[in-house]
């Protein structure tokens, strides 16, 4: 069956290898830093995230990768977008990211776009994407969230290289 | 036998019951009410192409009615007059002005609205700006809440709809009619995308409640079929979690701290153990089963799903 969202709505598929392709680049890396500020056009909180590349799946390397993303906190002011990707400190991720131009870069498709990589002690890294505030339009229900870093890895390489 | 144990307790800690309603909270992780019953609301008057503007504007009414109609709580809606101004079609929060809470669609793409040069790609802010849809062809709609950080206490929020034609040339079509439903691409009089069913489900977002991940019939569920209207009805997990925040004739129930009010004995708060978090829940348990510890279960997850993903990895992370 076809879905589509409510909430924030975001169209699918959302599955790797429809992400990969669609991103401009995907790379597996952590969370440097983050501040964030008023939008140019005021109203809206943005939240500048870089991050330090510890791998690239698709596009060109770099040292760090800049993410922008809506939302965050100013003072005693917290703005919120539902389903927008959200970061911690030091974090370690895979993002599927769009180029917005001057090298920066937006999440794709909201958290749809996002993995948090970790692991339990004593057993490999996985990474696990969060779409809690997200609906999802043309998302089929297989779409999984969880893999071994090396599975989605493969899974990446893979679609790039079609 | 203490592996047993161990196993036994990290199984009943990972399995939660069905969830409940779900409350929305802020980045400081608190949750989100507002300081009157009900709020009010603010349609932009250029409304959409796809539909004629008075059926829209009273499927955006009928919304916010279906809430106001509660009869567990005691909201209420005023409706300011239609915003005509241009210049108004700002999604966030002004300090030190007036702040409508704003029902609007976008109708242009800010790749094609914005020079690329201007400081707003790399800063954000392009939308406020020009005008113009710069959260991806995939996203339908947003709702934007400002809230006090140390409060939760919500001052602002906007819903933001991409009708904006994509690179590819399409869009997504908003329909008020009410049957049967679309099946084919550029398909009229059907249901392709309802207004009243999104702004239903995104109205309980303004009010500060999120998905519940075990309530399909819900309207604040995430999913829904194409053509659905179903969600123009709320469900009695709406009504629940609506009436658990804003009970009628009763104070408005704030942070910090969980709530314990909803009927059964449910917790608006905790999070299901679904998704990812059950197959975290799983890789725990397997574990505990592997390890001959004494120590007892790393539950980095065991009271609920932490609100970010990370955390879920916190107290096990290797890096």
């Amino acid at each position: 069956m076809i879905l589509f969202l409510l909430a924030t709505l975001v169209r699918g598929p959302g599955d790797v290898a429809s992400l990969a392709q669609a991103s401009d680049a995907v790379v597996h890396a952590q969370v440097v830093r983050q501040s964030s500020a008023w939008g140019r056009g005021g109203g809206e909180i943005f939240t500048t995230v870089v991050l330090r590349t510890l791998e690239t799946w698709k596009g060109a390397p770099a040292a760090e990768v800049t993410v922008l993303v809506p939302g965050g906190e100013v003072g005693d002011l917290s703005q919120t977008v539902q389903g927008a990707a959200a970061f911690q400190d030091g974090e370690e991720v895979v993002l599927f990211l769009r180029a917005r131009g001057q090298g920066v870069f937006d999440v794709e498709q909201f958290a749809l776009g996002k993995f948090a990589v970790g692991a339990p002690a004593g057993l490999p890294k996985r990474a696990l994407r969060d779409r809690r505030g997200l609906a999802c339009a043309g998302c089929a229900p297989g779409e999984s969230d969880d893999f071994s870093l090396d599975e989605l890895r493969a899974k990446v390489l893979g679609s790039v290289r079609k | 036998m203490r592996r047993a144990l161990v196993a036994l307790a990290a199984a009943l800690v990972c399995a939660a019951p069905a969830q409940a309603f779900v409350r929305s909270k802020n980045n400081s992780g608190l949750h989100l009410w507002w300081a009157t019953r009900g709020h009010s609301f603010q349609i932009d008057a250029q409304g959409t192409p796809d539909s004629p503007s008075a059926g829209v504007f009273a499927a955006i009414r009928k919304s916010y009615q279906t809430w106001a109609g509660v009869t567990c709580s005691d909201l209420k809606f005023d409706e300011e007059p239609l915003s005509t101004d241009p210049a108004a079609r700002k999604v966030g929060f002004f300090q030190g002005e007036t702040n409508h809470n704003l029902v609007f669609f976008r109708t242009q793409s800010c790749k094609t609205a914005v020079p690329a040069n201007d400081p707003c790609v790399s800063k954000g802010g392009c939308s406020n700006q020009y005008d113009c849809w710069d959260k991806g062809d995939a996203v339908i709609a947003t709702t934007t809440t400002t809230s006090t950080s140390s409060t939760g206490q919500i001052q602002d929020t906007d819903i933001e709809i991409n009708d904006a034609p994509q690179g590819s040339g399409s869009k997504f079509i908003f329909t008020t009619v009410d049957g049967p439903k679309c099946t084919l691409p550029g398909e009229t009089n059907c249901v392709s995308m309802d207004v009243q069913n999104t702004i239903t489900h995104e109205a309980g977002h303004t009010l500060g409640l999120d998905h519940p991940p075990d309530h399909p019939e819900a309207t604040m569920y995430a999913t829904a079929p194409v053509g659905e209207t179903s969600k123009r009805v709320l469900a009695q997990d709406d009504t629940d979690g609506i009436c658990s925040i804003y009970p009628a004739g009763k104070p408005t129930v704030t942070d910090v701290g969980d709530i314990s009010i909803a009927p059964g004995g449910g917790c608006g708060c905790s999070q299901a153990q679904t998704g990812p978090g059950a197959a975290l829940c799983a890789l725990l348990l397997l574990l505990q089963m592997r390890r001959r510890s004494s120590k007892k279960p790393q539950l980095a997850m065991s009271k609920s799903v932490a609100p970010a993903t990370a955390a879920r990895f916190q107290s096990g992370n290797e890096n």
